[in-house]
């Protein structure tokens, strides 16, 4: 069953260009974005810093009002809700946030914190939010003498652990998670990873996963979008990663560092940087970087369709692109 | 164990040595002035012109003035009315100010527009003018320099604290707050203000010393309080005609502020340095 499905989705930001020139220039931030979600699926969304995706992720929250394209929430139409109405939509979408030391509140109790959503939507009795709060607590493995806790006496990966019990706490449906364990570190990531994946097992919980690590991603995801400069490129089950189609995925993917020091890799095959997003490259947005482009991409867009074996890919010769790559 | 954000600030606070001392002085003076009627040796304005312009010892601690009243009995009362004044003032304008600065920062757009306005129209007055303007107007009284001060210098404050909920408007904490269905009212008092709320206290601390002056100089002036309520300015005023004379007159008042502004300025810059850099990495 479909639980989110993103419609052609664009947000523009205007920027700078003093007093006269206000709103001339445009920070492309999401350019066209449509895909779905299904109930209790993850899809990872990777990119480079400045795609799109946490913009992409804002959106889907109605923190801020998308340009154009539409938002279904089980087959509801939220694009236009107002925000009286969506929030009790709300309280079935929450976040968890990159960086644990801004997303709680320095001045209150850890308690207080997780508690805060059952109380704004006056689930039972102060003592029943208390007990569910100790549950929550005890759920994501820190302990119930944390309660009367301040935020600055926990650690990186314990201030995440709390972040996602405040998400959990109203029994959410879906969980967008902005890069939740690229701030930690890599002994810790693995937990906080399998804390997400026990929680999904045990509530159903459907997420979106956001980062810009492909390692991460794909451990973590049934299906994989990979954005570039505000747009979706590829979109692929995430067991078939070894045989992606698009010359930008293929890139991020020999980026991932090797485990092994001896194994020699190819070099970055990507050169420069990503082009600006105020102003986007003609045709193909990938063309200025890509290693096998022919004057076709500067001039027409690519669709994301489908190619061989169920992928949703952009580019016009994907027959140019090596079908297999070592990872 | 658990440590609130201020039993930190405290225990940065406490390190301070002169800071730690201001504060008792602050202390000191402030329930010197709450059982004023308890400790002063005579009703402040009982007078005895038999015994006019005494110097300080005897049953007169502090000497008398022009009329033979005692001045260690007015200093004590004048404590409370300058005290008081320092306050309510500074009560008032933290009380607009935080509800300025908070509408326009949290708010932006056309609020933060006009609010912004009406700060820096308003900082361009010479304060201390347009008060002595306004006191010419609806009369001296200890209320009206009270309510007067009030509503000039509210601007720092609003100014203080747009900048702070600006700062931490768009914190992830206060997008998750939004995000478990929080309104306005709850975003801004239970997560914007608290943060808020230190820098706030050190200029309030400040803003206390500079208001207690301000009634001092307006008094001073003849613009303050009537001049049979005693407090530290009038004093002062009243004692400058016998200032070759009479030394203890003019001394007493004047040390009397010396000391308390310098303690409230004191305390202020111990809690800016308790709450500003060292805890930076905890919290």
């Amino acid at each position: 069953m479909t639980l989110l499905k993103v419609e052609n989705l664009v947000k523009h930001f205007p920027t700078g260009g003093g007093f006269f020139g206000k709103g001339r220039l445009k920070v492309h931030a999401v350019n066209g974005v449509s895909f779905e979600v299904a109930k209790g699926e993850t899809l990872g969304v990777v990119g480079e810093s400045g795609c799109g995706k946490t913009t992409l992720g804002l959106l889907l929250l109605k923190s801020i009002q998308p340009d154009a394209g539409q938002i279904f929430f089980e087959g509801q139409d939220v694009t236009r809700m107002s925000q009286r109405d969506f929030r009790p939509l709300r309280a079935r979408m929450q976040m968890v946030f990159q960086d644990p030391y801004a997303s709680l509140n320095p001045r209150m109790r850890i308690g207080e914190i997780i508690e805060e959503p059952l109380a704004i939507h006056g689930r039972g009795s102060r003592k029943e939010r208390q007990d569910r709060t100790i549950e929550l607590l005890e759920l994501v493995g820190l302990e119930a003498r944390d309660f009367n806790k301040y935020p600055h006496e926990f650690s990186g990966g314990q201030r995440q652990r709390i972040g996602i019990a405040r998400a959990i706490a109203l029994n959410p449906d879906l969980i967008i998670a902005d890069e939740p364990v690229s701030s930690l570190d890599v002994s810790i990531q693995g937990e906080i990873l399998n804390l997400l994946r026990d929680l999904q097992k045990k509530f159903q919980l459907t997420y979106i996963f956001i980062s810009h690590d492909l390692r991460v991603i794909s451990q973590m995801s049934d299906r994989i979008a990979v954005m570039y400069l505000g747009k979706i490129v590829e979109l692929f089950s995430a067991e078939d990663l070894a045989h992606v189609k698009h010359p930008y995925t293929q890139a991020l993917l020999k980026a991932v560092p090797s485990v092994d020091p001896t194994q020699k890799k190819e070099k970055a095959p990507l050169g420069g940087d990503v082009p600006s997003p105020i102003q986007l490259p003609s045709g193909c947005s990938f063309h200025p970087r890509c290693p096998y482009r022919e004057i076709v991409c500067e001039r027409t867009e690519p669709l994301l369709e489908k190619k061989e074996g169920g992928h949703l890919a952009s580019c016009h010769f994907i027959d140019k692109v090596p079908k297999e790559i070592n990872i | 164990m658990k440590q609130s954000y201020w039993h930190l600030v405290w225990g940065q606070f406490k390190r301070q040595r002169l800071a730690l001392f201001s504060l008792g002085l602050v202390l000191l003076l402030g329930s010197v002035a709450l059982l004023a009627s308890w400790l002063s040796p005579y009703p402040p304005d009982f007078y005895d012109l038999n015994r006019i312009l005494l110097p300080p010892g005897g049953a007169h601690w502090l000497g008398t003035d022009d009329l033979g009243r005692d001045v260690l009995s007015r200093l004590i009362y004048g404590a409370q009315v300058s005290l008081s004044v320092g306050f309510v003032a500074v009560s008032i304008y933290v009380a607009i100010g935080i509800l300025l600065g908070a509408l326009a920062g949290y708010y932006g757009g056309w609020i933060d527009m006009v609010i912004s306005r009406a700060i820096e129209v308003m900082m361009c007055f010479p304060t201390f003018f347009l008060i002595l303007a306004v006191l010419a107007f609806v009369g001296p009284s200890i209320y009206n320099i009270m309510i007067v001060i009030g509503i000039t210098q509210w601007t720092g404050i609003a100014r203080l604290v747009r900048g702070e909920i600006l700062k931490f408007r768009e914190r992830e904490f206060v997008l998750a707050a939004r995000q478990a269905g929080a309104k306005d009212g709850r975003l801004i008092f239970k997560h914007l203000l608290p943060n808020a709320l230190a820098p706030v206290l050190v200029s309030a601390s400040f803003g206390v010393a500079s208001a207690i002056l301000t009634e001092s100089a307006l008094s001073f002036l003849g613009f303050g309080v009537p001049p049979q309520t005693p407090s530290w300015g009038s004093i002062l005023s009243q004692a400058q005609a016998y200032m070759d004379t009479a030394w203890w007159l003019t001394l007493a008042p004047g040390l009397a502020i010396f000391l308390t502004i310098t303690a409230y300025n004191l305390v202020g810059e111990g809690l800016r340095d308790a709450i500003d850099p060292r805890l930076k990495d905890v919290l």
